[in-house]
């Protein structure tokens, strides 16, 4: 509720309002106005070039990300596992000479767990989990913890694909020994061999070396010696 | 909050195409639209307040240039603010807020030689009072509101200028209601005695 002298106030104020603005006529310059005007219209245009005006800044950026993450790229720890590629993907000359066969599978670092075919089966398991939990934030665990599971993956067919070479041997010819050896020789060499033989008085063995050669040329000549 | 009545003390407004009956539109609106994107919002909020604004600082300070400056300050302030404006808060208080701000900044920077400012400025306040003959009354509510203290003085050009309330010009020069009406009951007072004499 408004006092009397409040009321006095705001009728003074009124009658002083109305003398006060009929006399007020100062305004601001055209030019200001001008001026200001433009700045609000200014303000209005400028958001819309930004971008235009920083858009080498962007081009700039997206270049260095990528070269960036290519830069990355080649230097990841890649090495191990190209050598095993390398080595899995080797031409096995002979099939039947496991000997040379297994050479390069031989474990090239010396990783233990490299070489899970001289382990038992639950040391192995359990050396490369440990391997793959004991350090898996550091990345050097984890970059050893991918080489053995690679050498695993080249160890593990390449051993299914080449079996001992006894058993090799014996299943691809169906021969044993001597006759095995028969069963690539010439008949003309074979027969001196066995001449030879009974030549040194090593009768029994030439018996049987004869007999292994009739099995495998029945049809051929026989020298006068061994007709008896 | 009611937008700024079409005073007649607005002055010239053909420029901005207003006219005293386009109140279509709030303050808050306008400046929201301006924020917006709508130059023609801005262009009709300056024609609102373009006098007053410019009339507060005449009165405080009247010397034009500075005059010049500042108001032109308040309006770049504006502008600038476009985006962070908050249609809950009346444009006219907050209008005369970042006056107020300024003219105070102002004093700040001036204090050392504002005496002989003022000096000057009543000198020639009285030599174009004597040229300005047929303007008497006017010239002498100048110099009348020009001789009130300072904070009287702001009160009351608050008051006839923007046309705030109270409440509103109690909030932005930061004292108490209370005061800012013994403030305006004392300049109204000599403003009165200064235009009968």
């Amino acid at each position: 509720m408004n006092e009397p002298r409040d009321d006095n106030l705001e009728s003074d104020l009124d009658a002083l309002k109305s003398t006060y603005r009929a006399q007020s006529s100062e305004e601001p310059p055209d030019l200001i106005d001008q001026a200001i005007l433009n700045k609000a219209r200014h303000s209005l245009e400028s958001p819309a070039r930004r971008p235009w005006s920083f858009g080498w800044i962007h081009g700039l950026t997206t270049a260095a990300i990528i070269v960036l993450g290519f830069a990355i790229y080649l230097h990841q720890p890649m090495p191990e596992q190209d050598e095993a590629i390398r080595v899995f993907k080797q031409p096995s000359p002979k099939l039947r000479d496991t000997e040379s066969m297994r050479e390069p599978l031989r474990i090239p670092s010396a990783s233990a767990a490299a070489e899970p075919d001289q382990m038992p089966a639950s040391r192995a398991a359990g050396e490369r989990s440990s391997l793959k939990t004991e350090a898996a934030p550091s990345t050097l665990a984890r970059a050893k913890a991918q080489v053995a599971e690679t050498e695993e993956q080249r160890v593990s067919p390449l051993a299914a694909a080449a079996p001992a070479p006894e058993s090799l041997s014996d299943d691809e010819t169906g021969l044993e020994g001597a006759e095995k050896d028969a069963a690539t020789e010439q008949p003309g060499p074979w027969l001196e061999r066995i001449l030879e033989m009974r030549r040194q008085g090593l009768e029994v063995a030439a018996a049987q070396e004869l007999a292994a050669f009739r099995a495998t040329w029945p049809d051929y000549p026989l020298p006068a010696e061994l007709n008896d | 909050m009611p937008a700024a009545p079409p005073a007649s003390g607005l002055g010239r407004q053909a420029p901005f195409g207003y006219s005293p009956g386009m109140q279509a539109h709030s303050d808050e609106q306008l400046m929201q639209r301006y924020g917006s994107g709508e130059m023609t919002a801005f262009e009709e909020l300056y024609a609102r307040y373009r006098g007053p604004l410019y009339r507060y600082f005449m009165r405080q300070l009247g010397d034009e240039p500075r005059v010049n400056d500042l108001y032109q300050g308040v309006w770049e302030k504006v502008i600038g603010a476009r985006g962070r404006y908050r249609p809950d808060r009346p444009f006219k208080a907050w209008l005369f807020r970042i006056a107020h701000n300024h003219l105070v900044d102002f004093y700040r920077r001036q204090k050392p030689t504002t005496q002989i400012d003022q000096a000057g400025f009543l000198a020639t306040s009285a030599e174009q009072e004597s040229q300005l003959e047929q303007a008497q009354r006017k010239a002498l509510l100048d110099q009348a509101v020009q001789s009130l203290p300072e904070d009287q003085r702001e009160v009351i050009v608050l008051r006839l200028e923007g046309d705030l309330s109270l409440d509103d010009i109690a909030a932005l020069t930061g004292v108490g209601r209370e005061t800012v009406k013994s403030r305006l009951r004392y300049a109204t007072a000599k403003l009165k005695q200064a235009m009968v004499t």
